[in-house]
């Protein structure tokens, strides 16, 4: 007899950018088969943008890994030998024993992933730091870390402050170094709204890209300038006295000295430096300054620079001046590229921070933590993930465990990645597909993807929300939480005996101060999720940072005044052209999801580089040709698009398809973030001239 | 047997798709500008699928075929019909002049003032008809013809 | 009932092709697509439904018909595959069909209309470009944001004149 079919609707958070959006995943007997609009709020009221709509395109695709696999060939070779679940997690461990041993728990670095849930986040930190090792970090690094340096110097925390839902009660809204219309197609939702209301758009960015073109000012400034056109605009506010006098007496400290910095940049000055005419810079600045409300938001653009975090110190500088902070209808925006990113930062996978941003530098922080989870003592902050990889390649760190990341397309400088992976005597990947970086595996350990497993994710607007189990995993791909606790408890670990990720949840809320309330059981009630800090279980959680006190240690912001500096590399007669990574609205970070839809890859199929028709004519190139882009890293080969909405000098290619092999590894001082954004390159016409 | 009668043939091919034996195919040759409507006796099974669904009853059928070669070759008909040139991108398009004709004829029971809109963008291929719509139209006036569609 | 549309308002595309995608997982093969109009503007069209739908009235066979809710629908064993709707269609809208020789096109999402949910593209949309809706709620609303659209213009034509 056969029994009919069972069809459910599991309401999942999306796999892919910050935004946090809510939709269900039909399954049909624990078979994922497709999508449906979710129908109770949240964030996005039902709304996908093309990725989310294709998000169950790839849980059953071939490629998936069912099994744990050995390497049996040369490294990057990808050939493997499937082997046991009990073989596998005996061999980490015994690796890993051993490699302790003989070099030290820090020769050993451990990536966790921002793709994963806070639960598994929560569990790679505290499996790295018991066994020994400072050195745990995740992308977030290549991302927002100078986000979170940035703003923890001047507001005390480092996350976004304020709900999407301000958005539209805003009256001027920035958007710098970011195109929502491509990375975050939802929130042009609440842009388009707030503009239906009345408020302004000043868009920031070399290109005129698809949100620009709904701008009211756009300021089509050369790469690697923004601070000097920051102060320009900050000079325009304080000289014609625009700025918010009683918000600075009251709440910020230091505004002599950053008055005094920014007087020297004139919007005459900037207008050399950054090329945007002084007119422009003056009315924005004014437009910005007047509204009375306003919010500013960033992503890449701004924080993939050497000078990342005071790209980010300059802006909140311009949104304390004004007042527009911990106000309705105000905040800063560091808008998240991935759907945990936050909540990996917030658990802890950060070399400088434990769980719930403590210090890690502190040694009292460390103890605190220890005692929570019966130790004595945890170790000292390591290495960040781009040191991590130039150890790996020095001969320092012998052995990596990395979770759900693929710093082969992802990190910069691609050949000095592999370079240093090779290095390594043992490389454990945990994911769900064989990724670039998994060819390079000892051991491959096969994952469940984020339907096929149950978990807390944050959004950028820190936004805890519960993401249900959907579907089965296929073949015998585990949870990685499931994962991380037996490798742990192979490795002899204490306190990894967990049933179900609810207990690590009740864990979390017992050792990070801002999770307290946000229980499991809350979570999975509520299908407009919590909002963080959370102290306690009947706090109806915070919308709104600063509305009383900023965090930092005396409850004022810091104005802090940062001076232009060039970027790392700059054009020469060799390398004539900057060029800058863009992204494309439909494809993902490094493929490994989006690169295994159909839909998606038909509509977006391959790389190209914008180039501006005057550069075209320049060198020679027209539309479709075949070049080479090619700096003092590598070369790259795609297609040419003359497009007149990139600046003139300026050359861009979407960097999904691997184009980091051409990119700089030069590192912000502060916080490490590659500078993937500014680069010197030329074009070269396939088959000479 | 069917047999195509070249006057009447407009080069639709609903004969083609009706076909169980593909005994009639089509050939678009877009560099010259032409469709072939080539019939094969020798595939024909004698359903009259064409015939039914001949829009301008152009096949008739014969009860008998005279042998007049020996030749296999000869067993073939072929009506070979001009495509439209689109006045747009200079491309054939899809679509045949005698379609085209047979459209401009077959739209009479719509309202003159929208017919006289249709006999505008007739000619274009289905590329430029929607591009049309975007390049030739400022936004407002593209508008207003989408509103007029209703 | 009174007739359903689909209004595109061009001011509020943001060409993420997300239509395209939810239409193809719905239904097997887009039938919307995003034009862009480089660098200055991207807009989707699907059928229009049109009311007085020349491709009805020129369907040699009527496989061609409207539902209630006034969407043109097409039924594929009617259909012999002639494209003289295509011919027909200002839009280029109805496409053949290469494995089953009839013509596709939209049907407003037939099966999710009956389950009481949007059409997949309007669905998703992820900025409300796509709005659908009875004609008499949604039609004023277009001809208001046509008249807006009609101001905006006049002053941008206006500014250029008296400069």
């Amino acid at each position: 007899m056969r029994s009919v079919s069972e069809v459910r609707l599991t309401p999942v958070i999306c796999p892919f950018c910050g935004f946090g959006c809510k939709l269900y995943v039909r399954s049909i007997d624990g078979v994922p088969a497709g999508i449906e609009f979710y129908d109770k709020g949240g964030v996005n009221e039902g709304k996908l943008c093309p990725k989310g709509v294709a998000a169950v395109d790839f849980l059953r695709h071939p490629e998936r890994l069912r099994k744990p696999l050995r390497r049996v060939g040369e490294r990057g070779e990808g050939r493997f030998k499937e082997i046991s679940w009990s073989e596998a997690i005996k061999e980490v461990a015994t690796r890993l024993k051993e490699i302790k041993k003989v070099f030290g728990a820090e020769s050993v670095g451990f990536l966790s992933s921002a793709r994963c849930t806070n639960e598994e986040n929560y569990l790679m930190q505290k499996l790295a730091r018991l066994y020994g090792s400072g050195n745990i970090d995740h992308c977030a690094r290549l991302c927002h870390s100078a986000t979170v340096a940035g703003l923890i110097k001047c507001l005390g925390a480092g996350a976004q402050s304020s709900p999407f839902t301000d958005i539209l009660k805003t009256r001027v809204i920035l958007v710098w170094g970011y195109n929502p219309a491509e990375t975050h197609p939802l929130l042009m939702r609440y842009v388009l709204k707030a503009k239906d209301l009345g408020a302004k758009l000043i868009v920031v960015d070399p290109r005129r890209t698809r949100t620009a073109r709904f701008a009211d000012i756009h300021l089509q400034i050369r790469p690697g300038t923004d601070i000097a056109l920051a102060n320009a605009m900050m000079n325009v506010i304080i000289s014609n006295d625009l700025y918010d006098r009683d918000f600075i007496v009251r709440r910020t400290e230091g505004f002599e000295e950053l008055k005094k910095l920014v007087m020297k940049y004139t919007p005459k000055y900037a207008e050399e430096v950054t090329g945007v005419t002084a007119a422009l810079i003056d009315e924005a600045a004014r437009t910005f300054a007047s509204a009375g409300r306003g919010v500013i938001m960033w992503a890449m653009g701004l924080t993939q620079h050497t000078v990342g975090t005071y790209n980010v110190v300059a802006l909140a500088d311009l949104a304390l001046l004004c007042g527009y902070v911990g106000r309705e209808g105000c905040g800063v925006y560091p808008m998240r590229g991935q759907n945990n990113v936050q909540g990996a930062c917030d658990m802890g996978a950060l070399v400088e921070f434990l769980p719930g941003y403590r210090p890690a530098a502190a040694e009292e922080k460390r103890k605190e933590v220890a005692k929570l989870w019966g130790v004595d003592e945890l170790p000292e902050p390591g290495l960040t993930v781009v040191e991590m990889v130039n150890e790996a390649g020095s001969g320092r760190i012998k052995a990596m465990y990395i979770m759900g990341e693929n710093p082969v397309v992802s990190d910069p400088n691609t050949s000095h990645v592999i370079k240093a992976l090779n290095n390594l005597e043992f490389l454990v990947v945990q994911d769900i597909f064989l990724t670039e970086t998994a060819a390079y595996a000892d051991i491959v350990l096969p994952a469940a993807a984020y339907a096929e497993k149950e978990g807390s994710l944050t959004s950028s607007e820190r936004r805890v929300q519960w993401s249900f189990k959907a579907a089965e995993p296929p073949g015998e791909a585990r949870p990685d939480w499931v994962i991380l606790s037996s490798v742990a408890r192979e490795l002899g670990l204490k306190g990894f005996n967990y049933s179900s990720p609810e207990d690590i949840l009740r864990e979390i809320n017992a050792v990070v101060p801002q999770y307290r309330g946000i229980t499991p059981e809350r979570l999975k009630s509520s299908p407009e999720g919590v909002f963080w800090p959370c102290p306690s279980e009947g706090h109806p959680g915070t919308m709104r940072l600063y509305e009383e006190r900023f965090l930092t240690c005396n409850g004022k912001a810091k104005l802090v005044g940062v001076e232009h500096r060039e970027p790392a590399e700059k054009p020469d007669r060799e390398y004539p052209l900057i060029l800058t990574t863009v992204r494309v609205v439909g494809q993902y970070h490094t493929l490994t999801m989006t690169g295994r839809s159909l839909s998606l890859v038909r509509r977006w199929p391959e790389p190209y580089v914008e180039v501006n028709p005057e550069d075209a004519r320049r060198y020679g190139v027209s539309d479709g040709d075949e070049v080479y882009v090619v700096t003092r890293r590598g070369r790259y080969k795609c297609k040419v698009k003359v497009t007149s909405s990139i600046r003139e000098g300026v050359v861009a290619i979407p960097w999904h398809w691997g184009a980091n092999i051409l990119t700089i590894d030069a590192l912000d001082p502060t916080c490490k973030i590659p500078e993937y954004k500014v680069c010197a390159c030329r074009i070269e016409r396939v088959g000479g001239g | 047997m069917p047999k195509i009668d070249p006057k009447l043939c407009i080069g639709c091919r609903a004969c083609s798709n009706a076909c169980p034996s593909n005994a009639i195919v089509i050939k678009d040759d877009l560099i010259q500008g032409t469709r072939s409507i080539v019939l094969d006796l020798s595939h024909c099974i004698g359903c009259r699928a064409c015939g039914e669904v001949c829009i301008k009853d152009a096949i008739e059928f014969i009860e008998e075929i005279e042998l007049v070669s020996l030749s296999m070759g000869n067993l073939t008909e072929e009506v070979t019909l001009k495509l439209a040139k689109c006045p747009i991108c200079g491309n054939f398009s899809e679509f045949t002049e005698k379609q085209i004709e047979e459209a401009k004829k077959a739209l009479t029971d719509l309202p003159g003032e929208f017919i006289e809109e249709i006999m505008k963008y007739l000619p274009l291929c289905r590329k430029c008809r929607r591009r049309y719509l975007l390049m030739n139209a400022s936004e407002l006036s593209l508008l207003k013809f989408m509103l007029k569609a209703f | 009932m009174g007739k359903k549309i689909i209004l595109i308002d061009l001011s509020r595309c943001i060409g993420c092709r997300a239509c395209e995608v939810a239409c193809e997982k719905f239904n097997g093969a887009s039938k919307i697509t995003v034009f862009e109009l480089e660098d200055v503007l991207t807009m989707p069209l699907n059928c229009r439904h049109c009311e007085k739908a020349p491709c009805i009235s020129i369907c040699p066979t009527d496989a061609l018909y409207t539902d209630e809710d006034g969407a043109v629908l097409l039924s594929p064993l009617k259909c012999i595959g002639c494209m003289m709707c295509a011919i027909v269609c200002p839009f280029g809208i109805p496409e053949f069909d290469e494995l089953n020789k009839v013509m596709m096109k939209c049907d407003l999402c037939r099966d999710r209309r009956a389950m009481g949910l949007l059409p997949a593209c309007v669905a998703t949309c992820p900025t409300d470009a796509l709005v659908y809706g009875d004609v008499n709620e949604v039609l004023p609303r277009k001809r208001e944001y046509v008249a807006q659209k009609a101001i905006i213009l006049s002053k941008e034509v206006g500014d250029v004149l008296l400069k």
